[in-house]
């Protein structure tokens, strides 16, 4: 074969491969799109269900405040260093506690 | 060991040492005083190895050496001595000594010095810190009363010593009431600490500083804190734990201020404590804020109490129950002409401050009626 179609081939081959890069940065480009779009998907709840989960969570908390107080008045600490343990008298880190929340 | 000694300069070690000596009997050694004569000088120690306590006197030393006396005869004996020149010298067949004054002699045994343990002076400490002796001993007159003595809760039996910077704190609390002292010291070697000391050794280190001691220095590790004066070293184990966060429970904000004279509030308390019924440590009275007068009431099956005091009011009327005895605590060692009592409500706690500086806070909660 002479050096000219041994040429002629190498660029032929060479811009397929090229053809292809460009395909599959195609591909690339649509993959990162839909990536970010299932990404921004996932982290945004709908308005309902952010409310939902925040009512929850303020229950959640009013049902544990009510249940330390109770638990407080009953005659226990509620301060982490004495925690359950009955007490003497009021405390101030029970209170302190208490108060924070 | 030979050496002469005055009785005072006996007497003033005996007492310096003495408090470190064990009443428990399990190691006999630890219920004596070590004497050991180096340099013209005589180091006394004693130790229940909770605390360990040595101090130096000045005596002529004619031969070098050391031995263990048991406390209790030792001190009883110095106390009684005439006031004339002592001479203790080393017996090596009783392995004890014999103390000679005017025509006198008495022989005391001991233990061999070499079986007392060794107290550390922590040369080598991970911080040293220096802090004027007075200010030194007010901090802890300030504080240490309010520390717990129920031994189940070994944290609060402590004073928190925190030192930021140059801003020397001293905490204590019983859960009940709470006292933080703050003034300023030298950092000589690191500078941020956080320990919690027995309230048992502040009170014996505020005990033996001399008045003319100019600074105390403080050194130690994780596990002893060392105090020492010009002539005095004290090492104490500290207490493990971490202590709660004590700013989290002081309020900030109040609906009622007060400015009183000390002395007329501690006066009034006192009369009404003595109506106050006392029940499991806990003397109750009430105090009454209304029109410009602070009203203090007590009621007893003996009698009651019932005084106003005119007094310097912002804020709302309001009526609150204190025990008696942790508001007499506190002005026991407040050393101000007024005080500052601010509150909250009847079931916040009240906070007591100096009148003329802040560097005071006492936090005291209130009784539920």
């Amino acid at each position: 074969m002479k050096l000219t179609e041994k040429l002629i081939e190498l660029e032929e081959k060479m811009t397929e491969m090229l053809e292809e890069v460009k395909t599959l940065k195609m591909y690339a480009y649509s993959l990162e799109d839909e990536n970010e779009k299932l990404r921004r998907e996932l982290c945004q709840y709908p308005e309902e269900t952010k409310k939902a989960v925040e009512e929850n969570a303020e229950k959640i908390q009013g049902e544990g405040y009510e249940n330390l107080a109770r638990l407080y008045n009953e005659g226990f600490h509620i301060c982490h260093i004495h925690f359950g343990q009955p007490r003497k008298g009021d405390c101030l880190f029970c209170m302190g506690f208490m108060r924070k929340m | 060991m030979k050496i002469i000694a005055t009785k005072d300069n006996l007497q003033y070690g005996i007492n310096t040492v003495q408090k470190a000596v064990s009443t428990k009997n399990t190691i006999p050694v630890l219920s004596g005083i070590r004497l050991k004569a180096v340099d013209n000088k005589l180091y006394m120690a004693a130790t229940d190895l909770e605390i360990g306590i040595e101090c130096f006197v000045a005596v002529q030393v004619l031969e070098e050496g050391e031995i263990v006396l048991p406390a209790r005869q030792f001190s009883e004996l110095v106390r009684r001595l005439p006031d004339t020149k002592i001479a203790i010298n080393y017996i090596d067949s009783i392995i004890g000594v014999e103390i000679k004054y005017n025509d006198a002699e008495v022989n005391i045994k001991g233990w061999p010095g070499d079986e007392f343990p060794v107290i550390p002076d922590l040369e080598e400490g991970e911080y040293h810190f220096e802090i004027n002796s007075t200010l030194f001993k007010n901090m802890v007159k300030q504080t240490v009363f309010a520390a717990s003595s129920d031994e189940s809760r070994p944290i609060f039996t402590g004073a928190l010593l925190e030192i930021e910077e140059n801003d020397f704190k001293l905490i204590t609390t019983d859960t009940h009431r709470l006292a933080l002292r703050s003034s300023k010291g030298n950092i000589i070697k690191n500078n941020n600490i956080n320990l919690i000391i027995p309230a048992k050794a502040l009170a014996e280190v505020s005990r033996i500083i001399q008045e003319d001691d100019e600074n105390i220095q403080i050194k130690g590790n994780n596990n002893q804190i060392c105090f020492k004066s010009s002539d005095t070293l004290l090492i104490s184990r500290l207490i493990d734990g971490r202590f709660p966060d004590y700013r989290q429970v002081i309020p900030d904000k109040f609906s009622t201020v007060i400015k009183i004279k000390t002395k007329d509030l501690q006066e009034t308390v006192e009369r009404a404590n003595l109506f106050s019924g006392e029940k499991d440590g806990t003397s109750v009275i009430r105090l009454k804020i209304e029109n410009g007068y602070l009203n203090i009431s007590s009621k007893s099956d003996l009698g009651k109490v019932d005084e106003n005091i005119p007094i310097f009011v912002e804020g709302e009327d309001i009526e609150i129950s204190f025990n008696a005895r942790y508001i007499l605590d506190v002005l026991k060692v407040l050393e101000s002409e007024d005080l500052k009592f601010s509150l909250t409500g009847p079931l916040s706690p009240g906070v007591i401050k100096s009148g003329n500086h802040d560097n005071y806070t006492y936090l005291i909660l209130p009784l539920r009626n």
